[in-house]
């Protein structure tokens, strides 16, 4: 699980998170909303130790993680999969090595430099691939897909890399409907199978309604609970999706 | 504003003037010098080439120079554009004396490399290649590390959660995307340092560029029209290969 406690950050001189509470149970999925430029990508970097948050501090799996350096936070940020709107995949690589880049860390430099994969590495990135529905496409480069594939393959990468918490930014901002709904299916199997706390954030209440257990809206800096999710109205994916 | 105007032209003006004063530069003696010349052009033709096989041994020499040195270079920039590149240099002590180290490597011409180094290894080819790899590794690290510092932050990020090795962040991360321009980066380094090491010869580095000193020494115009075809026809074949490549690779 992950755990924020009075987060404050400021960036370039404006207060973006003053008082940010949020904790993430295991299998359990927060969606957090607001509107635009409210500081919810600003949450997500502070809960990665992306960005040094001014004040509170920030529990992963019961450690305090706010004032780890070197080593100790970089161990740390491995149990951390980011998920970014821009899926920030290597262009020039296809899906399995993008996914396998989750598994930098365990695979030999000399293998990493000259991409010769170990087999047992290639067989973990496969089944993250088939796990998000992109068996067949393990071998198209990353630019080729579209953006719903991309966002799977960046999903696929945080499963290689062993993560059990799940940060998500905007996942379906640039999506049409119905891969959306895909992808949001997806988040919410992975959180009941695998037991992964996930935290993603959302601007559509019918997406949050879909895929979280519940709701954090972030106004002013600070998060407040959003409301009531009737889960059992929304909660139906499209046919196909 | 028009008065301003006229006064930066003006200043402009003296400026050039003062250039041309320094550099010498005397109308008359070219109006004077020039049908000089073209006795010369005249006199080379028919091109003298008795000798073709020394040319081409010798045009060989300068491809050898040019594309040793080149990759010697490349060798050496590959460790100073990471140091020099701010995004993934190790520490920020050590960016600023490599971004030094290239700015006296770029400083300094191959040519002026090869004349010292005509006094420590000798007469040839050997010194134009040292003189060549000393100054395109400051040329290519340079451009290498603008290059890594423009690419995207996104995958070195993503990358970079994983706690993996700096090195494997820019071999995974960096350099797939990268490859293609730091490829064509040192291509165009080889054509560049093709067409300079022409001149190499002056300092006595060898190349095709030792016989056109000579024959330009002993007024054999013929034969320096012939090496002049030479190194065109030498150039113009290595811009259209390296051309190729780079489109190859982009």
């Amino acid at each position: 699980m992950i755990r924020a406690r009075g987060v404050a950050k400021s960036l370039a001189g404006r207060a973006v998170l003053r008082d940010a509470s949020v904790s993430v149970a295991a299998g359990e999925v927060v969606a957090l909303v607001g509107p635009s430029g409210s500081g919810k990508t600003t949450l997500l970097r502070c809960l990665a130790r992306l960005l040094e948050p001014d004040a509170g501090n920030i529990e992963l799996h019961g450690l305090d993680i706010t004032h780890l350096a070197g080593r100790k936070l970089y161990r740390a940020r491995r149990e951390i999969g980011l998920v970014y709107q821009q899926f920030n995949l290597v262009r020039r690589l296809n899906a399995l090595e993008n996914v396998l880049g989750g598994r930098l860390a365990e695979i030999p430099t000399w293998r990493v430099l000259t991409r010769r994969w170990p087999k047992d590495e290639i067989e973990r990135a496969q089944a993250a691939l088939a796990r998000v529905g992109l068996a067949t496409h393990a071998s198209q480069r990353a630019d080729r897909l579209s953006g719903g594939q991309q966002q799977r393959v960046a999903i696929a990468r945080a499963l290689a890399q062993g993560s059990r918490v799940l940060l998500i930014d905007e996942p379906v901002s640039s999506l049409d409907p119905e891969t959306a709904a895909s992808i949001l299916r997806l988040i919410r199997e992975l959180a009941s199978e695998r037991g992964f706390a996930v935290l993603v954030t959302l601007h559509r209440p019918e997406d949050v309604a879909r895929v979280a257990d519940r709701a954090l809206k972030l106004q002013d800096g600070v998060l407040l609970d959003a409301p009531r999710i009737e889960r059992s109205a929304a909660s139906s994916f499209p046919v196909g999706a | 504003m028009r008065t301003r105007a006229l006064l930066l032209w003006l200043l402009a003006a003296l400026v050039y003037l003062a250039l041309a004063r320094i550099a010498e530069l005397d109308l008359h003696r070219l109006v004077v010098g020039l049908p000089k010349m073209g006795g010369w052009v005249l006199r080379a033709w028919p091109p003298d080439f008795t000798e073709f096989p020394l040319l081409l041994k010798r045009a060989g020499e300068t491809i050898a120079m040019a594309t040793l040195g080149s990759t010697f270079g490349a060798i050496l920039a590959a460790p100073l554009c990471i140091l020099a590149a701010r995004n993934v240099s190790p520490d920020g002590w050590i960016y600023w004396p490599a971004r030094s180290l290239l700015n006296l490597l770029r400083g300094i011409d191959s040519f002026v490399f090869a004349l010292l180094f005509v006094v420590a290894v000798g007469l040839g080819p050997f010194a134009g290649v040292i003189g060549i790899a000393l100054h395109s590794a400051g040329t290519i690290a340079k451009l290498w590390s603008e290059t890594i510092e423009t690419s995207e932050p996104g995958p070195l990020e993503a990358a970079a959660m994983t706690a993996a090795s700096r090195v494997k962040l820019i071999g995974f991360a960096i350099l797939p995307d990268a490859l293609p321009s730091l490829a064509s980066i040192a291509l165009y380094t080889w054509e560049f340092n093709l067409r300079s090491s022409t001149v190499l010869g002056l300092v006595g580095a060898g190349g095709i560029g030792q016989e056109l000193k000579n024959a330009v020494d002993l007024l054999d115009f013929p034969r320096v029209a012939a090496i002049l075809l030479v190194i065109v026809a030498m150039v113009t074949a290595i811009d259209q290969l390296s051309a190729r490549l780079r489109r190859a690779l982009l």
